[in-house]
């Protein structure tokens, strides 16, 4: 059986974001001192475009998940987490079946909502509003008062790209995890999900 | 209509106006007051005061005759209202011109400074051809069978130039180059990469484009941080270039200085807004010389270490020297050990255009480093910058009883006590510190000291100037500047420690699980088989 499980949108939404999750990230590091690679200037450049650009899809993306009522797709439940639990701990190297499966009402497991929401209400919001002002706090004299504590800030828009970062290494892992090992970017990708 | 009146009136006046010397150059050679003949310096002098009437008194209330500044509180002092200068005050070069009078001003605009009894009320001692001297021949220590021709000098006065200033500012602590590190002889004739302002192939300035009076010819503007306890408010590039310069037109006072400025620019394209605000806002924190002065004594080196300790060593009873590969002096018996630096990358501070001031007879620790003039200011200050300094280091002598620095006589007749023909430590500190009226305890040592000197020349245009990797590096220039987070140098060890072992049990974690699955389906296939 087929399913549509991922709309246009959501669709866009994703590989838009990840696009600019994966330069932010790189040229993070680049500003951070860890890799070389494009200058420092460029690397500057490009972090503060595509941060600009991340927040403008993020605004777009909330509005969407609001009107479209989608956003309770993400909002965290226990029911099932334990199910969960056990299945990715045991069962998954037993071949047990999956004992969640996605419908277009109910997207996500419980560790996917957990996952997501963390991203989404926690991460997120911590990177742009630290990425926000320190973008901003040396612009403009409205946060001149903030500009002591520019490094703290700086500590944690680091914190939160280790954040990113172990969640996209986890979330790539977690992806191969479906019915095949493609099945789930598949049907990220194409929207179309086959289920048993 | 009348917009384009005054501009045009405005462009008239700073055009023709009173400060533009280059603009009001005459022959001075056809004056009957400068027919002479002239047998010394103080009858030129009077000659030219018999049309310049008013020239003695403006230059004898400056700092270039006084060797004091006007009145002012030392910061960081007893709060008394002092006059300091170059007549009173002491440095880690040649230490201080007390008792050393007959040597130390052949750099003074005046004739016949040799120790206290000098009148500063006499104007025929002022030296007019020092600094107006156009000729070149001009010289305050003439070769005894080479006699000046004062009347030739007299009729060829001028405006200054940078090589008459150069004269005496470029050879500042005896020798080329040896104070300053962004003054020495280079500036005569460099090209741009050395000193866009000064250079031909750049603004041609001479010093007085920029140090100059501004109602009273005379009193030029610029004050040196060695001499001086505020330098912030008397001359700056916002002059010309406005408190936020990148991207926007430079403010030209003449119209030589604006087609200058457009025959620089001339085929670049503009820089990009974004990039144009983003220096702007470096630029409110941090001085224009830090970036547009990446370096200094670019072509002759600058002395940096002078280590009077080791003064008074002797071959076979007579003073001697020892050079570097390079020709530099590194030891003389006179003066000590010294160190040189060629394309001295400054050191940095933050810097509110003011420093303390270590006076003589002020007491010091000797266990600790002394800076002599060290500047004000931090980060949590919104007028101090980030500025550059060349910063010279030494050792000096101290009077170890009473925790002073002192005063030594250095040159003199032999056995006036005078270090630089005697030798002898003892004496020559107890002449000098009689001079200026102290007491000695007898007991001498060496104190380790340093003196801040804020970089102002040798700037570059923005494509030679410091770019962000300079900075934004973990050992950039501004590594060891406090009370600033600098992206790309500043980092938590820690967080960047746990961040990545978070990543790497993430990984490992990933890569146990994957394990796990891989052997289960193997064997889950091989019970299928069975």
């Amino acid at each position: 059986m087929r399913i549509y499980l991922f709309k246009v949108y959501e669709r866009i939404w994703h590989w838009v974001q990840s696009a600019l999750v994966l330069v932010l990230l790189w040229t993070g590091w680049v500003i951070h001192g860890a890799w070389g690679g494009v200058g420092f200037s460029k690397a500057v450049a490009l972090h503060e475009a595509v941060g600009v650009g991340l927040l403008v899809l993020s605004a777009f993306t909330m509005f969407w998940h609001i009107t479209t009522g989608e956003g309770k797709q993400f909002i965290p439940r226990r029911r099932g987490l334990a199910d969960m639990i056990r299945f990715y701990t045991g069962g998954i190297f037993r071949d047990a079946p999956h004992p969640e499966s996605p419908s277009p009402e109910a997207k996500f497991n419980p560790l996917q909502r957990f996952a997501y929401f963390g991203l989404l209400v926690f991460i997120f919001p911590v990177q742009m509003a630290t990425g926000f002002l320190l973008w901003g706090l040396p612009r403009f004299d409205a946060f001149a008062g903030l500009r002591p504590h520019l490094g703290s800030m700086a500590l944690i828009h680091t914190a939160g790209a280790y954040g990113m970062m172990i969640f996209i290494l986890v979330h790539l892992y977690m992806i191969t995890t479906g019915r095949t090992l493609g099945a789930n970017v598949k049907a990220m990708w194409t929207g179309w999900s086959d289920e048993s | 209509m009348r917009f384009r009146c005054i501009l045009i009136a405005s462009t008239l006046v700073l055009a023709v106006g009173p400060l533009t010397g280059a603009d009001r150059r005459v022959d001075h050679g056809k004056f009957p007051a400068l027919k002479g003949p002239f047998k010394d310096g103080p009858s030129v002098t009077k000659a030219c005061l018999s049309c310049h009437d008013q020239s003695a008194q403006e230059l004898m209330a400056t700092s270039h005759w006084t060797w004091k500044g006007q009145d002012t509180v030392v910061p960081g002092s007893d709060g008394k209202t002092r006059r300091i200068g170059k007549a009173n005050l002491i440095n880690n070069f040649c230490i201080g011109i007390q008792s050393n009078e007959a040597s130390c001003t052949a750099c003074h605009i005046g004739y016949g400074w040799k120790d206290k009894t000098f009148n500063f009320n006499d104007a025929s001692r002022i030296d007019c051809l020092v600094c107006h001297d156009t000729t070149g021949e001009y010289t305050r220590k003439p070769i005894a069978d080479e006699p000046l021709n004062w009347t030739a000098l007299a009729q060829a006065v001028g405006p200054t130039s940078v090589q008459t200033c150069g004269s005496c500012h470029f050879a500042g602590g005896g020798g080329e180059g040896v104070k300053h590190g962004d003054l020495d002889p280079s500036l005569l004739d460099g090209d741009k990469i050395l000193d866009l302002h000064m250079a031909p192939d750049g603004l041609a300035f001479t010093c007085s484009t920029c140090h100059r009076g501004d109602d009273v010819a005379h009193n030029i503007r610029g004050r040196s941080a060695s001499v001086s306890v505020r330098t912030g408010d008397r001359l700056s590039c916002a002059t010309c270039h406005g408190e936020s310069p990148h991207g926007r037109a430079f403010i030209y006072r003449t119209e030589a200085e604006r087609r200058a400025g457009d025959k620089l620019r001339a085929g670049r394209p503009p820089i990009p807004a974004a990039e144009a605000n983003r220096l702007n806002w470096h630029a409110r924190r941090i001085a224009c010389q830090t970036c547009h002065i990446p370096r200094v004594a670019k072509s002759m080196p600058t002395k940096t270490w002078w280590d009077w300790s080791t003064a008074g060593r002797l071959h076979g009873g007579k003073p001697y020297k020892d050079l570097d590969e390079n020709g530099d002096i590194v030891y003389m018996s006179e003066k000590g050990d010294f160190k040189w630096t060629k394309d001295l990358a400054p050191e940095y501070r933050w810097y509110n255009g003011t420093q303390r001031r270590y006076l003589l007879g002020d007491v010091f620790d000797p266990s600790r480093l002394l800076a002599l003039n060290p500047p004000q200011g931090s980060a949590a200050e919104p007028d101090a910058k980030i500025w550059p300094f060349k910063i010279m280091r030494g050792k000096q002598p101290y009077d170890v009883v009473n925790r002073i620095l002192v005063q030594p006589k250095l040159s003199g007749k032999k056995g006036s006590g005078a270090f630089w023909e005697d030798f002898q430590w003892d004496k020559s500190v107890r002449v000098g510190m009689a001079y200026v009226g102290m007491g000695y305890s007898g007991t001498l040592g060496f104190a380790e000291t340093e003196m801040y000197w804020p970089l102002g020349h040798m700037a570059v245009e923005g494509s030679a100037a410091l770019s962000c990797r300079d900075c934004h590096a973990r050992n950039g220039r501004l590594a060891r500047l406090p009370g600033v987070y600098i992206p790309g140098q500043h980092r938590n060890r820690w967080l960047d420690f746990f961040g990545w072992i978070a990543f790497y049990a993430a990984l490992a974690g990933v890569l146990l699980h994957a394990g796990l699955r891989w052997r289960g389906r193997r064997t889950s296939a091989a019970g299928e088989g069975k």
